[in-house]
């Protein structure tokens, strides 16, 4: 599952064991990257916890709703590095 | 010669306003309370994000070595200088061998010192007595301003009073942003009862004691974030910036970015009520808060451009 963790955070959470060769993937991918919203990756055996900064969302795209935006560029990531949300 | 810290208190310690890394090896996970680390650099003209002097429940006694322009920030503690009365989100200039002495007051629990021209570590940011923290003096005409305004008068006739703030450090109760896997009982257990701040370990994690917390560990590991409230040995536990990267005690929500200013002036005894709300309530509360932010440091410029004027008349 996917969700607003606070203001600051989007969380991806699974039940499965995310292993340590996965995590290290994952934040490869993560630091090759550019990311529009995104600043920061947390990764833990089950979790992977990105920042943002939310009034940079909404000053950008003129809303107080910035979760689906970010949620959306979360989403593309994973699928990107092959991680099914 | 720069600052001395003849006495460091208990946890005096040089940060910045968002996490940073170090080559010295020196730990910057940020300012606690971002409110009032920005308004104490916003009053001496400072970048808002300049480094600081966080200083925690038992401030530390500073000796200036030059002519220095300070303000300070955050918990309600009062300070003086000789016979001198200093206060808080003032704006002061202090001379070669003043001393600043800060008298806790039992509300509050961390100030914020910010110098104009910014600050640095000389080696760890953690700062003992007998310490100095280096004046980094990167002055702007703006500061130049201020040195010839203050040296006539040592002190501007205003500041921020603390009415202006109530708003944000006076109220116990904290949002805490809901998680879709816990349950909707477990909101109403922790909206239901009055918690108490039990202690805090040093910018980790504030422990706090209330009607017991019954939730399952169903065994995922978390990452530690800021504002995080979990739970342990049934009663919550929040995460302030020191907080482990990763913790394998339930995470029932985190607690929004402008609620943590207050959350990191809460002393040992002090009350928490928490609110659940959901991410979209978070959000338009952190917009309301930073356009108010944003108009009251607008509110500071206008009032020291204004003094500055008439200084020039």
């Amino acid at each position: 599952m996917i969700f607003a963790n606070g203001d600051c955070y989007i969380t991806y959470q699974q039940e499965e064991l995310i292993s340590d060769s996965e995590k290290t993937r994952i934040e490869a991918g993560f630091e090759k990257e550019t990311h529009t919203y995104l600043t920061e990756l947390q990764t833990t055996e089950h979790t992977l916890t990105f920042l943002y900064s939310p009034v940079k969302v909404m000053e950008a795209h003129n809303t107080i709703e910035p979760c689906d935006l970010v949620i959306d560029e979360v989403r593309a990531f994973l699928a990107r590095i092959e991680v099914t949300a | 010669m720069s600052l001395i810290v003849q006495d460091s208190g208990l946890l005096t310690i040089l940060q910045t306003l968002d996490p940073q890394p170090s080559d010295k090896g020196n730990e910057y996970n940020g300012a606690c309370d971002r409110l009032a680390h920005q308004l104490a650099n916003q009053l001496v003209g400072n970048d808002t994000s300049a480094p600081t002097v966080e200083m925690t429940l038992q401030p530390s006694v500073i000796k200036f070595t030059e002519p220095t322009i300070i303000a300070f920030s955050g918990a309600g503690f009062k300070a003086k200088s000789g016979d001198r009365d200093i206060f808080l989100n003032r704006i002061y200039l202090f001379d070669r061998g003043d001393e600043l002495e800060f008298i806790p007051q039992p509300k509050g629990n961390r100030i914020y010192l910010a110098v104009a021209g910014g600050l640095e570590a000389e080696g760890s940011n953690i700062l003992k007595s007998g310490d100095e923290i280096i004046m980094c003096r990167n002055y702007t005409a703006h500061h130049d301003e201020l040195f010839n305004m203050l040296k006539r008068r040592s002190q501007v006739s205003w500041g921020v009073d603390t009415y202006a703030l109530v708003e944000v450090y006076l109220s116990d109760t904290y949002h805490i942003v809901r998680r879709p896997d816990i349950p909707d009982e477990i909101y109403e257990q922790l909206e239901s009862a009055e918690y108490t701040v039990r202690n805090e370990k040093n910018r980790v994690a504030l422990y706090v004691d209330g009607p017991e917390i019954a939730l399952e560990n169903v065994g995922i590991e978390h990452a530690g974030v800021k504002g995080g409230v979990h739970i342990a040995d049934n009663q919550p536990v929040l995460a302030l910036n020191d907080f482990n990267k990763v913790t394998t005690a339930p995470q029932v929500g985190t607690i929004p970015s402008y609620h943590l200013h207050k959350l990191s002036q809460k002393s040992t005894g002090s009350k928490i009520q928490f609110k659940a709300i959901d991410a979209a309530d978070a959000h338009a509360n952190l917009y309301a808060h930073h356009l108010w932010v944003k108009s009251l440091f607008k509110a500071i410029d206008y009032k020291l451009s204004k003094e500055l004027v008439k200084e020039k008349m």
